[in-house]
Order: structure tokens, then C-alpha cells, then sequence
């Protein structure tokens, strides 16, 4: 038997992708505006973890690079591979619940839901903090439960949710909100860059705070995630054959939404509306190692983080000193990377 | 020794709608049962009762004697496995991952499947002929494959009971015959209960042992199959004239539409 064999294959891969991510993660941080050299950066990072920091002098490095390394860049590294993350985990389990690869994070209204919450925050000018949070994170999360919970509610048949209608009821209301936010913005002239912007994502506001924040629900919410992976594989198989396999679909399913929605809640709150990566990423890595969720998850959530931190490096760094919009280069870069990967598997159906 | 599966006064009902009426049935250990009647009258749902994936009134259906309604789903798996009528899966998995899925109701949760499920689902695989297909996506395989792949799954459960739901309704004769040469020889080698769906009455009369007629959610007729399907019930339950002659091979009954 192989299947054995491949196992073992996928944890040393699975080791060196965590190793991959934490190589973006530090190379990430070497670039930027400022011209700070590489081994000083990495000094400055390794300074920080126990035991290897007795090894390390930071003479010579100057306050002002330390600062920029350790509160400007890290955490906005930092949270981008968490926002990733989240967003790849929320698409792929909700493509593996939904049995339909169209389906990404932001189709129960995540994203439409945070976008209007946060439209509210700015034009009623909230600048409450709570929790080291700006009210515009928490409207936006808020926002995003509200707009899912009410989908859900909507397409609720008893105490089963039919997939289609579940969907559907996203569309609609997805519609719905985005027209609320531009007659919000036709009557507000002033802020409609700040909302467009916001909407186009951006972690350039990244404070460890956010780190702080949204961590426990990336990390607790991965985990659940990743303990469904064999009920969303047998939920695939179809629902008569999942109930007979002692998978009951509708527990299984309303977990997974909550869940999801709660991660790519958390994700949107503090990164504004990043597309893309919730829908492409999960493929690429189905494309990669194959449908099986228990493979298939734990890539993913590595992948996406990966997607995110260099995404964000590519709009930090590419015409400085503007920063473009992450949401922008993920669609702009994601988008003819996945075609590609759909053009070239294309070929290899036909081939075997 | 108890049936494997015992059917006392069933009903059911979707809305108004009734679509069981009083069903009474009791299936002997170790026979291929046929489950016929026309469209509409009732044998998937009457499949998904005992299967639970509809839950039946308390004291209705026993499986191995226990109420099906007190079983719990990992218990009735290790019973009872499907092959349900839609097989198409969206995803591509390898056929290999399909009949490990099939192990599902004896792992735990954080369990993965050890050496000893390898060697069962290997079984599985080399009984329904299917291992050498088992690194082929299932989407890449023919109807008749993917069908046999479904049924290695479904062995994989080690059940007792084998339900099928129009297993060989998109197949071609070779391949119709191919399965149920199959399922009877599950039947007699793995002493399975095996319950299956078909409209070919014919195939039905030749494989089964026990034929249920069901015409507008009541049991028609039950017994042996040359008893059930005769002229006038047929005529009644299907409204067409048939002409019922021996097969000169086997001397069963053969069932010829009468047309002009």
C-alpha cells in the first residue's frame, strides 16, 4: 500500500512549507522604504526569541531601525499571514461544505456585511477604542456576523439549510448591502476615498494590537477547521452517503459556517475587504495535493499566509512610496496565476 | 437467530403526502432481496428508513432486532452501508480515498486509519476488482467502475446489510449483469443481507430470492419472485399486458411486455 508511504511524505512537506513561511516572513521584513541590511534585520528578529538571543549583539544597529523592524513591519507581517490564513481556511472549508468550488469566504456576506459596518464607523465618525481596537474594526466585524447571521436565518428550512438557498440568499443580500453602502457614500462625498480604500484592503495599519486580536480566533477557528477535515470529506461523497457513514451533515455544516464566518470575520475587521486569496488559494493547493481535506487543510492555511505576507511585501515595496491596495495585487497577481494552473490542469485531464 | 431486518407497520408521510402505508416486512438473514414497483411508489423512501437518513416512528424498524431509532448512526453504519442512486462525486479524489472513507464509522475522531483498515479496504478493493484502479480519480473512471468502487466503500463499513439503490440503472447490459453477478456472489460468500432496488423485473426475477412489489406505498406482493410477479400483478401494479414464458436456461420465468 502507497497511501502509507505518501502520508509520511506530506508531514516532511508539510514541515518544510512552516519553515518556507517563516523564511518569507523574515526575508519580508528585510524590505521596505528604508534601506535596512539584511543581517540586521535578522538580528534584530532573533534578538527577540529566547535562548538564541544570549548569541546576538545588536551593537551598532541604530534605535530608529529597530523601531521600524519590530513595530512597523513585523506586526504588519505579521497579521497579513494571519489575515491570509484565515481567509484561505474560511474558502476552503466552505468549498468543501457548499460542494461547490465557486464558494469563498465572502459568499454568506462577510465581506459585504464588514464593508458596511465599517462605512457606518467612518461616516458617523465613531473613534471609540475598545480593547486596543478602533470602533472601524469592531463595526466591520460586527457587521460581517450581523450580514451572516441574517443570510443564514433567511435560508433556514426547518433546521436544514438547502446549500442553494443558502447561497442565493447570500447573492441577494451581498446586493443588497453593496447598494446601502453607495447610496451611504453618494450622501457623503467626503469620506468616499477612505470607504473605497478600505475596501480595497490594506494591513498598513498593523499594530501588534491587531496581531493580539484577531490571533485566537485565526488559531482556535484553524483548528476546528482542521478537526472537520473528514466530515467535509465524506460530506462531498453526498449527503445520503455522509448520514450513512455516521457524518451528521447538518451539525457538520452549521459548525463549519459559523466558524468560517467567524474567521473571515475576524480576517476582514482588520484588513478591509482582501479578495481572491480565500477563493484561489484553497485551488492551488487542491490542484497540488489533491481533494482530501485532512491533506489538504493544514497546506492550505500555510499557503495562505505565505499568499498574504507576500502579496502585502508587493505593495509596500513595488512604487514606493505609494503603497497599493493588498486586495489589488492579490487580484492582479492571483488572478493570471490561477488561470494558468486551470489552463495547464486542463491539459493534463485531456492527457490522461 | 432474528431477521436482519424487521418492518412492523410503517408509515410515512412528506406533507400530506402519504408515501408508505402499513408496511410489513420481515427479510431472512443472507437473501438477495429485489425491491420493485413502478415510479413513485415508494422504494427510495422506504431505502432511506432503513438507512435513517428519514428517522421512522419508534417501534417501526428493527434492525438485528434493535429499534433503528435507538441505534446510533457509527452502530447502524456497521450494519447497514449504501450505495446510494447518485454516485457523482464534485471532487477529485482517487478511488483509493473513496473505500477508505468506508472505514469512517470505526475511527475516532482524531484516529486515522492504521494497518489494519489497509488491509480490509485492500480486501474490499480486490473483491469488487477494483484495486488496480485505486490511484485513478473518480471522476476519470467509467460508470460501471465508478459503481463497483462505490460498492467496495460501502464493504469497507463490513456490514451485514447491503442496501443498494438502483445500482445498475445507468449501466450497460454487460455491466448490469457484471454487478449483480457481483452483489449475489457478496451475497452467498460474505453472507450478506442484500436489499436492492431494480426496475429490470426480469434481472429482478433471475437474482432475487425474495421480491417486495410496492404499488402507491403499499406492499403489493412479497414472497418468492415467481409468485410475485405474475400476470395480474404486474397488469394492476404497472397497467400493461405481459406474457409471462420460461427461460429455456434457467426454467425461471420470463416477463414479456405485450406489444404489436
Amino acid at each position: 500500500m502507497t497511501l502509507i508511504g505518501k502520508r509520511k511524505n506530506y508531514k516532511v512537506l508539510f514541515l518544510i512549507s512552516m519553515i518556507l513561511l517563516l523564511l518569507i516572513i523574515f526575508f519580508a521584513s528585510t524590505l521596505g522604504a528604508t534601506k535596512i541590511p539584511f543581517m540586521e534585520t535578522i538580528k534584530v528578529i532573533l534578538n527577540k526569541i529566547p535562548w538564541i538571543n544570549k548569541y546576538i549583539s545588536l551593537q551598532g544597529i541604530k534605535k530608529s531601525h529597530m523601531i521600524i523592524i519590530l513595530n512597523i513591519r513585523l506586526p504588519r507581517i505579521i497579521l497579513s499571514a494571519l489575515v491570509g490564513t484565515a481567509l484561505a481556511g474560511a474558502g476552503v472549508v466552505f468549498q468543501g461544505i457548499f460542494k461547490n468550488p465557486m464558494a469563498d469566504p465572502y459568499v454568506l456576506g462577510v465581506s459585504s456585511g464588514a464593508a458596511l459596518g465599517a462605512t457606518l464607523a467612518m461616516i458617523l465618525n465613531f473613534t471609540g477604542i475598545l480593547l486596543g481596537l478602533g470602533a472601524l474594526n469592531i463595526m466591520a466585524f460586527g457587521g460581517a456576523i450581523a450580514v451572516t447571521l441574517i443570510v443564514y436565518n433567511i435560508s433556514r428550512v426547518g433546521n436544514r439549510t438547502p446549500v442553494v438557498t443558502l447561497l442565493l440568499a447570500g447573492l441577494a443580500l451581498n446586493f443588497f448591502i453593496s447598494a446601502l453602502i453607495s447610496l451611504l457614500m453618494t450622501l457623503n462625498r467626503n469620506e468616499v476615498e477612505k470607504i473605497v480604500f478600505w475596501t480595497m484592503g490594506s494591513v498598513s495599519a498593523a499594530s501588534w494590537k491587531h496581531v493580539i486580536a484577531i490571533l485566537p480566533f485565526v488559531i482556535i477557528g484553524s483548528f476546528i477547521i482542521y478537526v472537520l477535515s473528514r466530515d467535509l470529506n465524506i460530506v462531498l461523497m453526498g449527503e445520503e452517503t455522509a448520514k450513512n457513514l455516521e457524518i451528521e451533515v447538518e451539525k457538520v455544516k452549521k459548525i463549519a459556517l459559523i466558524v468560517g464566518s467567524i474567521v473571515a470575520a475576524s480576517a476582514v475587521s482588520v484588513s478591509g475587504i482582501v479578495g481572491f486569496v480565500g477563493l484561489i488559494v484553497p485551488h492551488m493547493i487542491r490542484l497540488i495535493v489533491g481533494p482530501n481535506h485532512k491533506v489538504l487543510i493544514p497546506f492550505t492555511l500555510v499557503a495562505g499566509g505565505m499568499f498574504v505576507v507576500i502579496a502585502d511585501t508587493l505593495s509596500r515595496i513595488l512604487i514606493p512610496p505609494i503603497e497599493i491596495p493588498l486586495g489589488v495585487i492579490t487580484s492582479l497577481f492571483g488572478a493570471p496565476y490561477f488561470i494558468y494552473l486551470l489552463c495547464k490542469n486542463k491539459t493534463d485531464i485531456f492527457k490522461g | 437467530m432474528f431477521s436482519p431486518i424487521k418492518i412492523e407497520n410503517l408509515n410515512w408521510k412528506i406533507g400530506e403526502n402519504r408515501i408508505l402505508e402499513n408496511i410489513d416486512v420481515e427479510i431472512e438473514k443472507n437473501k438477495f432481496v429485489c425491491l420493485v414497483g413502478p415510479n413513485g411508489s415508494g422504494k427510495t423512501t422506504l431505502l432511506k428508513n432503513i438507512l435513517k437518513i428519514y428517522e421512522p416512528e419508534k417501534k417501526t424498524v428493527y434492525i438485528q432486532n434493535n429499534d433503528i431509532t435507538k441505534l446510533r448512526y457509527k452502530d447502524l453504519a456497521r450494519r447497514v452501508a449504501c450505495v446510494p442512486q447518485n454516485t457523482v462525486i464534485d471532487f477529485n479524489f482517487s478511488a483509493l480515498d473513496v473505500v477508505l472513507m468506508g472505514r469512517t464509522p470505526y475511527l475516532k475522531r482524531f484516529q486515522s486509519e492504521g494497518k489494519r483498515d489497509l488491509e480490509i479496504v485492500k480486501k474490499c478493493m480486490e473483491l469488487t476488482n477494483t484495486l488496480k484502479l485505486k490511484d485513478r480519480d473518480i471522476n476519470s473512471l467509467s460508470g460501471g467502475e465508478r459503481q463497483r468502487v462505490i460498492i467496495a466503500r460501502a464493504l469497507a463499513q463490513e456490514p451485514d446489510i447491503l442496501v443498494l439503490d438502483e445500482p445498475i440503472s445507468n449501466l450497460d447490459i454487460q455491466h448490469q449483469i457484471e454487478l449483480l453477478n457481483l452483489t449475489k456472489e457478496l451475497c452467498q460468500k460474505k453472507k450478506l443481507t442484500v436489499i436492492a432496488v431494480l426496475h429490470d423485473l426480469n434481472l429482478a426475477m433471475q437474482y432475487s430470492d425474495y421480491l417486495i412489489l410496492l404499488e402507491k406505498g403499499r406492499v403489493k406482493a412479497k414472497g418468492a419472485p415467481e409468485k410475485v410477479l405474475t400476470e395480474e400483478n404486474i397488469k394492476r401494479v404497472y397497467n400493461i399486458e405481459v406474457c409471462i414464458l420460461k427461460n429455456p436456461i434457467n426454467q425461471k420465468p420470463y416477463i414479456i411486455p405485450i406489444t404489436y
